[in-house]
């Protein structure tokens, strides 16, 4: 999550490549190329609505994302956690436990990007779950169609690039909606996905180039 | 405090017109004198929420003229209405009341066709359903807290508010011609007040704000003090401070994951920790 970076540019080393990342603007430089992000290119292509719902669920959407993620790194408060937030991360910390899910703290919320077909993207956290690699995606939300693009056709290969580890590695949705007993796991199994995702990207980079006609 | 009929600098003879700093900055604190003396706020200017400079309102420009001894002369009147619409343009001068010197003119227009002058709120529900589509509409308002609400409205019979418009225009000139010649512009702000409310709005708001939800933001402990991850005597954690890689030498910023190794007090960036001897 953008927030867990601060609001200063981020500049991460991959070999002789460093890649930027903007926490504000969402925006990532290969060294000074600019690359769309995976939620970026989904946009475009038309998969994801506009309407970002009001501004409160969005900005409690990121602080539940947040205290996830000090959880996994050992260092949330919980005393002064407000219950809404506490009722997300319940629900993650079950997750965790039922799944015997290991988040990797070298690879959660870092921005990474695809040496190929360059993109970007900021995944939630790899991890293994019962020893076995996986890439989660937290939501706190409802469904959408374009989360198993994004996680499936766009981050896990991506990472695979980086981490052989996750070459291959299982992608997982976890909805943690408000008032869940339980979260639910949705495992993305389509291997398609990274076929689609690329094709998205060529669309969304032709209509750039050469405009829509 | 202002002394009455103190002397003008502007209207001073033509010789003696080209102005010092000294002068400049006199006028402005004369101007500004008669603000803390004389003028109310909210009545002869005001603030609008986002502005940097306060906005004068006609009053206050009434004010400013009469402690210069500045008349308005003479507004000429341009008619540019039409069969559906009332429309003015006004030229007010400027004149020294005690030399009659011609000191500068300012321009205003005023038009029925302006969303506040063009709608009305219909007198009964009756009114608005009788009146014919095209005169007629459904507009969305912000309310309080910014919440959006639907507004039903007809439309003004220009003929109506034709005096106002005038008036209207007399006073945009009027304001307009008192900050030209007092050079009072970098007092006062530009004639917000008479923009139409949504082009206010997206002159005095800006960019968007961020919501302010009604929930605390999670609070985390100082990772540095705080063990996470270990493998061996390296711990992760995120920076404070900017440092540099004890294995490739690149720059970490503070707010990064790093690999800290307490005893040998040399940190490591994700990389050279998870594959130090590849190159990723």
């Amino acid at each position: 999550m953008p927030s867990l970076h601060g609001s200063e540019v981020m500049d991460v080393r991959y070999g002789d490549q460093v890649l930027h990342f903007n926490p504000i603007t969402h925006e990532y430089h290969l060294d000074s190329m600019p690359l769309k992000s995976v939620t970026q290119y989904l946009k475009e292509s038309g998969y994801t609505h506009l309407w970002n719902g009001n501004g409160d669920a969005a900005t409690i959407g990121r602080y539940k994302h947040e205290a996830t993620a000090y959880d996994d790194l050992g260092v949330l408060i919980v005393e002064t956690l407000d219950p809404q937030l506490a009722a997300a991360v319940a629900l993650w910390r079950r997750f965790k436990q039922e799944e015997e899910f290991v988040p990797d703290l070298a690879t959660m919320e870092r921005p990474c990007f695809h040496p190929i077909y360059l993109y970007g993207g900021t995944p939630d956290v790899p991890g293994t779950r019962k020893g076995k690699p996986c890439v989660v995606e937290k939501k706190f939300g409802l469904h959408e169609r374009w989360h198993a693009l994004q996680v499936g056709g766009g981050y896990t290969p991506m990472l695979a690039q980086h981490y052989p580890q996750y070459k291959g590695a299982d992608s997982l949705l976890v909805y943690m909606p408000k008032d869940a007993e339980r979260p639910e796991i949705v495992p993305v199994t389509d291997k398609k996905l990274p076929a689609l995702f690329l094709s998205i990207t060529a669309t969304v980079n032709g209509r750039s180039h050469y405009g829509n006609d | 405090m202002v002394e009455p009929g103190s002397a003008l600098t502007v209207a001073a003879p033509p010789e003696q017109r080209s102005l010092t700093a000294a002068q400049i900055r006199a006028d402005v604190n004369l101007i500004q004198e008669v603000m803390a003396a004389v003028m109310k706020k909210d009545v002869h200017f005001g603030t609008i929420p986002g502005t940097l400079k306060p906005t004068l309102y006609k009053p206050g420009a009434e004010k400013i003229l009469s402690t210069f001894r500045i008349a308005a002369a003479d507004p000429s009147v341009e008619d540019l209405s039409s069969s559906d619409e009332i429309r003015y343009r006004l030229v007010v001068r400027g004149v020294h009341q005690v030399t009659e010197q011609f000191l500068g003119a300012g321009i205003g227009e005023c038009s029925s066709s302006e969303e506040k002058y063009r709608w009305r709120k219909p007198v009964c529900p009756e009114e608005w359903t009788e009146t014919t589509e095209d005169r007629r509409r459904e507009v969305w308002k912000r309310g309080e807290g910014g919440k959006p609400y639907q507004l039903k409205q007809v439309r003004t019979n220009p003929a109506d508010v034709a005096n106002t418009i005038l008036k209207m225009a007399h006073k945009r000139a009027l304001v307009a011609m008192t900050l030209v010649v007092t050079a009072a512009s970098d007092v006062f702000s530009q004639d917000i007040e008479d923009l139409p409310e949504e082009v206010r709005e997206a002159v005095t708001e800006g960019p968007p704000q961020a919501s302010t939800p009604t929930i605390q933001p999670p609070q985390r402990r100082s990772q540095a003090a705080v063990p996470q991850t270990t493998n061996g005597a390296w711990q992760a954690i995120t920076s404070k401070f900017d440092g540099k890689c004890s294995g490739c030498g690149a720059l970490m910023k503070a707010g990064t994951t790093i690999y800290y190794n307490r005893a040998e007090k040399s940190a490591l960036c994700v990389s050279c920790h998870e594959a130090p001897t590849e190159s990723l």
